[in-house]
């Protein structure tokens, strides 16, 4: 018998045999992200056995060391015994003492073992070369790039060979043999041996790999062992997109990072709102973003350029992100910028030039139609036609362009003439152009521009990377002008000082400038829809005229914005014995925002070509001018410390970490305004006469915690993880002030069971990695509004009193609000389950989650009170929400010879339930017990009435309980509680009427699908996104047109308007089968939330498409660079969605209503990146 | 092992004396509001308060003032009878309105802030003006019980701020 002892067995270390370099840069980024990465720890062998073949040494020692072995040739007696006598020995030692008696030698490349014959008898080799053969070849990266040790073995046997500096190895074959290459961190490939003289094997790299280590909170983890749910994002995802922020390039690209447009749509200096999982909180009192994390630190991601992000964690669940604490109860989003590497110099470049195009911008109705719309409107009200025959008559003349001599002389043909009393221009009803108001604002192609350097390197002792980024956005607007500047300058170095001490410090500047015209915002977005085309843009004399907003976008003043972002970050780790780390970090960030905005006069001309001063808005006096500047400072200080410790003891694995935490946040602001200005040229304070106005002040929060984790695993088998921590908040005081919030997970990696082999076969074969998890944990979420909002303060207010004493008007003070006895945290449970799989050698990879989010003791509506308090009722912890969703990744990675290729599919789904609210009538106009949310109440619809005779019919049974005069191409709701009448019941949940809800409005089935090839220097990847559910319920003018609106002046006319019921022997043409009713400003009977107007408002849309080339290395050496790549990068380019198209399916939020946005757009980029 | 003895027990200790330097390090008042123990500390502040609570007004929106208010008292007969207030003998409870008692709970707050100060002499600035605001704020707790009385009759009487 063979008695095998072990002492120590083989460390799973996370970085092994990754190419050098790569694993270089791993092990900078661990050390930057105070990783604590598991230590190489040399196995030491212990055998002693006289009666053992080499071949069982060889497993022996390959099963306890975790080293490879092969023999060079099949004609190595493996069946030869030898003997044994080891103890506590290196490999090295081990191999040496047991081939002594031998004519056998090995030599080690990484963790691979090479044994062969010290001198080859002849005749043995005579008798190989009969029937196989010695080949040669190389082992190249898709780069072209030879690659050092990689093993190529032939299956089956133990003949195998390592690839030296130059990728070159040589290997005995004979035909129909498969030669496998495997290198780590890189696919494997079986290559069938058909007698070719040599062999060139190129080897895809492998992101997917499972041994991949990723970042976790404080420290990293190999991703076979994480047990929480964790998202992660690679800087290759994010290459080459030609966006203005991070958050953009992020949309679709993890499960359950839900990224969307907001209610300022394009605009270029718009970021993109963030969640993950879902809506986490509607409670008055506190936010839901996730905490976001730049190397450790709290900052804004959309400060950072693309380029310099190595990596992105996403931690989903509440074990993942629990160590965080109450900041991070909405999860965490870890960013990882990269680092330098030793011993390599690398110098890169890359640029893109972009022309960015506005998409789904409505389309206005043409003059004749838009005339003949609006005059329809008015006349189904009873009122008078608006455009009259002789209005009528010049829009066709300016349709058909059939104007006289004498009236383009006048230049009547450009839309607008004298009033005939007099009294200035003809516009509006009057008006008779063709103007394309959209077109007059936008243009059809903006350029921008990024350019980006970075340098990195180093020695053992120290590395480096410095990077700059420059990005110049143009905005769309063709009247006056917006544009987007932002700077990068990033450093980073670590200095190894000795074998305990390791300094880390880097240091980050951002800076954006944003300009705009002081009237771009909501209010212009809304008049921009409304704006007729029959009014012409500018008078006779050349002035604009005032409906044309133009003057306000052009001269009424700019708005400016600078902001700057200084991070300074510095860490200390120390490592007194070997696996015992100290960790200790300090940083600051400082933030500055100085706004500048100034109003500046406006005119319009009258016919004597006078100026009339304009208001720009109703807050401005016609002609009023102002300068106001606002300045804010923040100052942000962090510590952290903390220390980890990792034991083995044979298959059990230990690692616990303790911490503490401490952050503390100062801002200060001042804001002052003068109306006045001496000049429109020097619009300054110091320029301006009257109605001074300043405010300033300041305001802090502060928050401690103490936080300990513990991971085990046994033989990665069953893995254990437990969090802790303990946190204290400015925010609350007193007994509130601390928390604790305990989380933990397990795993199971099933693929590492003997049975699973045993019992599942065929399919274990093909899955070898299975890993189930799951998770619980207990948050607290001390985001508040308020940032004090357990203090009482007092209203006080500057000459607030509405008495004059003595000729002033005296401050004034009021008794200070309540702040409730019973308030407290709001507390965030979560659990998840999920799964994690490989298979067929990791060409398919893919994760499952399912979760559940308790947000409980959100701060709701007052409860009600006896009015002897004599004062507004506190608001108090009394309500409570419930997200649940899943999360699928799957992903395909393949080559087929010099065609490599992948598929990844990003699936995610969450919705909301209150789960208690205090609305005891379940009145439906608020949040109840039971509420889905984002559920849209609607009534039935049967259709439109073709005739009064239908529509009389109809009401007989189903009679409204609003709107009168009701008669053919209206709408017919439909009674659905028997009633007879269609009414909105009680308005409650037991009593809803003919309402039921017809569609949610919360985004469903959110996707991302990538496909991507590569051959040879070639690289093609297209990203499509989308949302799979969600239903919208569209309201207002830029819905509706003409029809329910109040007047005309709230009214759209856009080419799906003409879309109107129309009967037959219409002077406008019949439209029976119409989509929307019969026009009329009849304050909306037809335009009731309902089922025929729901609107489906999932999409796909191709978010980047990219084709790149890397020109050959060979071509490049003599100019000295070491890659070049040129590629073609297009955004937004094609987009499929069924909903009304005049909107944007990504931008429904307007501040003005749907719709009322700046334009997304598409863009079309083209670039290079350079290595030197 | 005694090694690690002494680092646990640091390390305990340090995070004892962590706990309670935490303490002042999260404690953190606003900065630029005015909190109550700011308040009422000089005339003024009880001037500010005081002229605050004249908030009724002589004459009320587009009415035409005091005349008409006087319609339906016994100083004064409209041509139509009001059923809702007046009956023979009896004055009916308002039916409509709302029972607010702010002006009675900020007087009451007035006091509990301002008395034990004023007693102690805390209060900076002129007496006169002091025991002025004071004599005020009296007199508005007054008017509102006036106000009520002549409203609905019996109303419970509150010295003190209620919590909630």
């Amino acid at each position: 018998m063979i008695n095998f002892q072990t002492k120590s067995l083989n460390i799973s270390s996370v970085c092994v045999a990754v190419r050098k370099s790569i694993f270089i840069a791993l092990l900078s980024l661990c050390g930057l992200n105070s990783a604590a990465a598991s230590p190489q720890i040399t196995p030491k062998v212990e055998l002693k056995s006289t009666n053992i073949t080499i071949q069982e040494f060889v497993n022996y020692l390959s099963k306890e060391t975790g080293y490879s072995f092969f023999f060079k040739s099949d004609a190595i007696d493996t069946k030869q015994v030898i003997s044994v006598d080891v103890e506590s020995s290196s490999v090295n030692e081990a191999l040496d003492k047991a081939l002594a008696g031998t004519n056998l030698a090995y030599s080690i490349t990484d963790k691979n073992i090479v044994i062969y014959e010290k001198a080859v008898p002849r005749v043995a080799t005579q008798s190989i070369q009969q029937n196989t053969k010695t080949i040669k070849g190389q082992v190249l990266d898709q780069l072209g790039e030879p690659i050092i040790g990689a093993t190529v073995s032939i299956k089956g046997t133990t003949n195998g060979a390592i690839s030296d500096i130059d990728g070159n190895f040589a290997i005995n074959v004979k035909t129909g043999d498969v030669i496998e290459v495997r290198y780590m961190g890189y696919q494997s490939q079986n290559i069938k041996y058909n007698s070719q003289q040599s062999l060139k094997i190129v080897l895809k790299e492998d992101s997917e790999l499972l041994d991949e280590v990723i970042v976790v909170g404080f420290g990293t983890q190999k991703k076979v062992n994480v047990t929480g749910s964790v998202g992660t994002v690679s800087s290759k995802e994010l290459a080459s997109r030609p966006v203005n922020n991070v958050g953009q390039a992020l949309q679709g690209v993890v499960p359950g990072l839900n990224l969307s447009v907001n209610s300022n749509g394009g605009m270029i200096d718009n970021k993109m709102g963030i969640n993950i999982r879902g809506t986490g909180t509607i409670g008055d009192g506190s936010t839901a973003s996730p905490l976001i994390l730049i190397d450790g630190i709290e900052g804004d991601m959309n400060t950072l350029a693309p380029q310099d992000i190595e990596n992105i964690s996403v931690l989903k669940d509440a074990s993942s992100s629990a160590i965080y604490g109450s900041r991070a109860a909405f999860g965490v989003i870890l960013i990882t910028t990269k680092s330098g590497t030793a011993d390599k110099i690398s110098v890169s470049y890359s640029n893109s030039f972009r022309f960015s195009k506005p998409i789904n911008l409505p389309k206005t109705l043409s003059s004749d139609k838009f005339a003949r719309y609006f005059n329809r409107a008015h006349i189904n009200s009873g009122q008078a036609a608006l455009y009259n025959d002789e209005t009528l008559a010049l829009i066709d003349k300016t349709m058909n362009n059939d104007w006289t001599e004498d009236e383009i002389s006048k230049g009547y043909h450009t839309g607008t003439q004298p009033r005939a009393d007099g009294k200035g221009w003809r516009d509006w009803a009057a008006g008779y152009a063709s103007t394309d108001w959209f077109k007059e604002f936008y243009k059809d192609f903006a350029f921008s521009q990024e350019h980006n350097i970075s340098v990195s390197g180093g020695s053992k002792k120290v590395t480096y990377a410095l990077s700059g980024t420059f990005l110049g956005v143009d905005g769309l607007l063709k009247k006056g002008s917006d544009e987007l500047q932002r700077f990068n300058l990033n450093a980073k170095v670590n200095v190894a000082i000795n074998k305990y001490l390791n300094v880390n410090f880097s240091s980050r500047w951002a800076r954006e400038e944003f300009d705009r015209p002081y009237h771009l915002g909501g209010l212009f977005f809304h008049n921009l829809s409304r704006r007729w085309p029959t009014n012409a843009v500018k008078d006779l004399n050349g002035h604009y005229l005032e409906s044309s907003q133009v003057s306000h976008m052009k001269d009424g003043g700019v708005s400016k914005t600078e902001k700057d972002w200084l991070t300074n970050y510095v860490q200390i780790k120390i490592q007194p014995i070997k696996d015992w780390n100290i960790y200790l970090e300090g940083s600051h960030r400082t933030n500055s925002d100085f706004s500048h905005y100034n109003v500046l006069p406006i005119y319009q001309y009258d016919l004597n070509n006078q100026p009339i001063p304009i208001s720009i808005n109703e807050n401005y006096a016609p002609g009023e001018s102002r300068a106001s500047e606002y300045a804010y400072k923040e100052n942000y200080y962090t510590f952290n410390g903390f220390s980890d410790y990792f034991k083995q003891i044979n298959k059990h694995y230990f690692k616990v970490m303790v911490g503490f935490n401490a952050e503390l946040m100062k801002v200060r602001d001042i804001n002052a305004r003068a109306n006045g200005l001496i000049s429109p040229s020097v619009p300054t304070l110091n320029t301006a006469t009257t109605n001074m106005y300043t405010s300033g002040g300041y305001s802090e929060w502060a928050s401690a915690g103490f936080f300990g984790r513990a991971n085990y695993n046994y033989a990665e088998k069953y893995l254990v993880e437990i969090n802790m921590r303990y946190d204290g908040a400015s925010r609350f005081i007193g007994n509130e002030r601390w928390g604790f919030f305990p989380s933990f997970s397990l795993g199971w990696n099933m693929a590492n069971e003997k049975f699973y082999k045993n019992y599942f076969g065929a399919f274990a074969e093909a899955v070898h990695t299975l890993k189930f998890r799951g998770s619980w944990g207990d948050s607290g979420n001390m985001n508040t509004k308020n940032w004090y909002p357990f203090y009482q303060t007092l209203p006080y207010s500057k000459e607030g009193s509405l008495w004059l004493l003595n000729g002033e008007r005296p401050n004034t003070a009021n008794a200070p609000g309540l702040v409730s006895s019973l308030m407290t945290w709001e507390r965030v449970r979560q659990w998840n389950v999920g799964l994690d799989f490989g298979a067929f050698q990791n060409r398919l990879t893919g994760s499952f989650d399912y979760f559940k989010r308790t947000t409980l003791d959100m701060i709701g509506p007052a409860p009600e009170m006896p009015s002897i308090l004599g004062a507004t009722v506190p608001k108090v912890n009394n309500t409570d929400m419930e997200s649940y969703g899943w999360e699928l990744e799957i992903g395909w990675r393949d080559q087929i010879n010099d065609w490599s290729y992948g598929a990844k599919l990003v699936l995610s789904d969450a919705q909301q339930k209150i789960t208690r609210y205090p609305n005891v009538t379940k009145n439906l106009d608020e949040y109840y017990s039971g509420r889905m949310l984002g559920d849209i109440w609607g009534y039935a619809t049967k259709g439109i009435a073709q005739s009064q005779e239908e529509m009389d019919e109809h009401l007989k049974h189903n009679k409204p309980t609003w709107g009168s005069n009701w008669g053919a191409g209206d709408i017919m709701y439909v009674d659905l509680d028997g009633d007879g009448i269609v009414s909105s019941g009680s308005n409650t949940l037991d009593k809803p009427g003919d309402r039921r809800i017809i569609g949610n409005s919360t985004p469903r089935y959110r996707y991302g699908i990538s496909l991507d090839a590569g051959y040879k220097g070639f690289d093609f990847s297209m990203f499509f996104q989308g949302v799979g559910k969600r239903d919208y319920s569209l309201g207002g003018g830029y819905f509706w047109g003409a029809t329910g609106t109040g007047s005309v002046w709230q009214s759209n006319g856009f080419e799906e308007h003409w879309n109107f019921w129309r009967p037959e022997g219409d002077p406008l043409g019949a439209n029976t089968d119409a989509y929307y009713p019969r026009v009329a400003l009849d304050g909306g009977k037809n335009t009731y939330s309902q089922t025929r107007y729901l609107q489906d408002a999932s999409y796909i849309r191709l978010k980047n498409i990219q084709l790149g080339y890397t020109i050959p290395r060979h071509l490049l050496e003599k100019i000295k660079i070491s890659r070049l790549r040129v590629y073609l990068s297009g955004d937004n380019l094609w987009t499929h969605s069924s909903i009304s198209g005049i909107f944007d399916p990504e931008a429904l939020d307007g501040g003005w209503g749907s719709g009322k946005t700046y334009p997304l757009q598409k863009t079309f980029s083209v670039g290079i990146n350079v290595n030197f | 092992m005694h090694f690690k003895k002494y680092i646990l027990c640091a390390s305990l200790f340090g995070a004892l004396l962590g706990l309670s330097a935490c303490e002042d390090f999260l404690d953190r008042e606003p900065l630029d509001k005015v909190t109550p123990n700011q308040f009422f500390n000089t005339d003024q502040h009880l001037a500010d308060y005081a002229i605050a609570r004249y908030n009724f007004s002589t004459k009320g929106g587009w009415g035409v003032g005091p005349i008409d208010d006087d319609t339906d008292t016994d100083d004064m007969v409209a041509r139509t009878a009001n059923f809702n207030q007046w009956v023979p003998e009896r004055r009916l409870t308002s039916q409509g309105g709302s029972i607010s008692f702010t002006t009675i709970r900020d007087a009451n707050y007035f006091f509990e802030q301002v008395l034990p100060k004023y007693e102690a002499g805390t209060i900076t600035g002129s007496e006169i003006r002091i025991k002025h605001f004071i004599g005020e704020m009296y007199f508005m707790r007054a008017w509102s019980y006036f106000e009520k009385l002549r409203s609905y009759g019996d109303f419970p009487i509150l010295t003190k701020v209620l919590p909630d």
